[in-house]
């Protein structure tokens, strides 16, 4: 082989082995279901006495040494701080008098995940919560069983007991998704801002959730991040140009996010955070000035159904929860007074809305929020004068422990915008403040 | 492959072609032993012209709702390169391709009544680079811009979309024919536009012909 031949063919070796290598994401389940499927699901009730902060007896290596639970609907979730890990289980009365509480355990950021099996160890116990009681949680209440790695058996022991109750944060701190569960590069197995991933957000520690809003050609709000729709986000090879330049119909023809889901509408995502999931609010991040009157529009038509349904006779379909127009530069706020305006010369309530940029406008503009970035650090003084004036501050986007430290203890915000919802929530329950409960003012 | 590291590797090539070349110059000068059918060929400004026949990687995003699918395209292309003495020879093309199309069912919507969505994807893309004749064998290794344009048609609504990544292009062609002004190669190609998930291969047929020669070769 000659000099240039050979020179060519490194080079075009190299050119083609450069080829990207993806990886291949795997949520661990147990073969046929496990024992939850063989046994009676726990109500929504009974999880309840699930929650709170557990010694992590044996199994420190997976979860450290303290971790925190809490519940959503048929999900009972394992929180910590240590690589930004979880565990989203389900828990079920078994035919033998045993309760399991079963699933799986993720470091999002590494393709590293397992199986964990425990059973509540206390058969009295056990047995109230057969008998369809929810006990109350005691320093007695121990979580017994193994884990492991990858699909493997779980026979790592894991033990997990009941140390002391969460401190309150339904309706006060609040755990904001960062366009879903976890961050594009992870590999939780959904895209961002897809209808699987603010399920998941639940799941892994968030209260409320943040997704990104943009215009379809034909002026309809959907869930996507970029202008352009970026191969890291989006497949079908149909699927080129930007959101802005094709209709909800070619979109939904011709794309699906990165693992498989469909571009959600704002109103679809809006009705599954309110009917599938017990998140507290939205905050629509609203990526251009045209989408401000359409999501407001979206936003105050759910709010008047949610009063509606709050102000019936019947409690039991009570729900409380808030949409929030995300105003992050001028456009936008231009947009959003002419959004006002349109509103209210319908005669439409209109929604609530949070300013990124300005404390003093939050409460000039009559806003709810601020959501400051973090790179301009804590400003615990202007923290407390928004809470002055009645609104509350997020902080975005906070994914590293020592920062989310800093920001707890200096700031004591009422939120963090994060894409690690179990380190936040975690972060919180050890250090954090508990904030006010603001009256008439939600997320 | 990231752009990145497409430009790397290009930026490789042409580090190790350059530092080749300048090894091959080297022996010249020292009067070794040179390849006679190089040092007697003259440089030449060269026109291009490729037609063919592509194969468009990648499936539509909803298989199970696409009742039609067809990957092969058809791909033309016009280029402009300096043919010199030395091996490294640069190009400029400019290539359009129609690449796709599939017809995919929508239910019910908000877009109104169900219906089918015609998707065709063109691709247009311009691209410097460098080629290297190595006996009959031509490779090509070029970086440019495609404009990838999706044409969709809904309910009579007619729409065309445009992205503009950065693309790549690898080739190996296999010269067929030769006489004094006038080159016909058959031509493998491989174009990857990274950002918009559009990549496809190419079979086709190259003419080339001297528009102006310079001299006799160095």
């Amino acid at each position: 082989m000659n000099t240039k031949s050979a020179a060519f063919t490194v080079a075009a070796l190299f050119a083609l082995s450069s080829c990207e290598q993806v990886e291949e994401v795997s949520i661990p389940m147990f073969p046929d279901g496990g024992l939850l499927r063989t046994g009676t699901a726990l109500s929504r009730e009974q999880l309840y006495g699930f929650e709170g902060m557990f010694s992590v007896v044996h199994g420190s290596a997976l979860f450290g040494t303290e971790t925190s639970v809490r519940t959503s609907p048929g999900t009972i979730s394992i929180l910590t701080d240590k690589d930004n890990g979880y565990a989203v289980l389900g828990g079920a009365c078994l035919p033998d008098g045993r309760v399991v509480v079963e699933g799986y355990w993720q470091y999002p950021t590494e393709v590293k995940a397992g199986l964990v099996r425990l059973f509540v160890e206390q058969p009295d116990t056990a047995a109230a919560l057969c008998n369809g009681e929810a006990p109350p949680p005691s320093v007695d209440f121990t979580l017994a069983g193994t884990y492991s790695d990858d699909n493997d058996f779980p026979t790592t022991p894991l033990t997990l007991r009941w140390n002391r109750e969460l401190k309150p944060w339904r309706g006060r701190f609040f755990t904001i998704a960062h366009h879903g569960g976890c961050e594009v590069t992870d590999y939780c197995g959904a895209s961002p801002n897809s209808l699987e991933t603010i399920r998941l957000s639940e799941r892994v520690g968030c209260n409320a959730a943040e997704v990104d809003v943009r215009m379809t050609r034909d002026a309809i709000p959907v869930l996507f991040h970029d202008p352009t729709l970026s191969r890291a986000l989006v497949r079908g090879v149909f699927c080129n140009g930007s959101v802005s330049d094709l209709t909800l119909a070619e979109l939904r023809g011709s794309c699906t996010m990165a693992y498989g889901e469909i571009i959600p509408t704002l109103e679809e995502a809006l009705d599954m955070m309110v009917t599938d999931t017990e998140l507290e609010g939205a905050y629509l991040d609203e990526k251009t000035p045209e989408g401000v009157l359409p999501s407001a529009r979206v936003a105050a038509a759910l709010l008047a159904d949610l009063k509606a349904r709050n102000e019936n006779d019947d409690p039991s379909d009570d729900r409380h929860f808030v949409p929030v127009v995300g105003i992050p530069n001028a456009d936008v706020l231009d947009a959003w007074h002419t959004a006002k305006s349109t509103l209210q010369a319908e005669g439409i309530e209109v929604p609530p809305c949070l300013i990124e940029y300005d404390p003093d406008l939050v409460l000039s503009e009559g806003c709810v929020a601020w959501g400051p970035t973090w790179t301009l650090g804590t400003q615990p003084d202007n923290v407390r004068k928004v809470r002055a004036g009645g609104a509350r501050t997020f902080f975005w986007t906070l994914n590293q422990s020592d920062f989310v430290d800093a920001f707890l203890e200096e700031a004591q915000p009422d939120g963090i915008l994060t894409g690690r919802a179990s380190m936040v929530f975690h972060r919180y329950q050890e250090i954090g403040i508990t904030p006010p409960l603001l009256p008439g003012a939600a997320p | 492959m990231s752009l990145g590291r497409a430009a790397l590797s290009l930026f490789t090539v042409a580090a190790i072609l350059g530092a080749a070349a300048s090894a091959r110059a080297a022996d010249t000068a020292d009067g070794s032993a040179s390849d006679s059918s190089t040092s007697a060929a003259p440089s030449s400004l060269e026109v291009s012209a490729l037609v063919g026949m592509s194969v468009t990687q990648g499936e539509p995003a909803y298989t199970a709702a696409t009742t039609s699918f067809r990957r092969v395209g058809v791909y033309s292309e016009l280029g402009v390169g300096y043919r010199s003495s030395y091996f490294i020879d640069p190009f400029i093309s400019v290539g359009y391709g129609a690449l796709a199309s599939a017809d995919t069912k929508l239910p019910d919507g908000e877009w109104g009544s169900a219906g089918t969505l015609h998707q065709n994807l063109g691709v247009w893309f311009i691209s410097p680079g460098i080629t290297s004749d190595i006996w009959r064998f031509r490779l090509r290794l070029g970086i440019g811009i495609a404009i990838v344009k999706e044409s969709n048609t809904f309910h009579s609504d007619k729409n065309t979309a445009t992205q503009k990544p950065l693309a790549a292009q690898l080739g190996l062609g296999f010269n067929c024919y030769e006489t004094h002004r006038f080159r016909l190669d058959f031509d493998l190609r491989y174009v990857k536009a990274q950002g918009a998930d559009v990549s496809f291969g190419l079979f086709g047929v190259t003419a080339r012909g001297d528009l102006l020669t310079f001299g006799g070769g160095n």
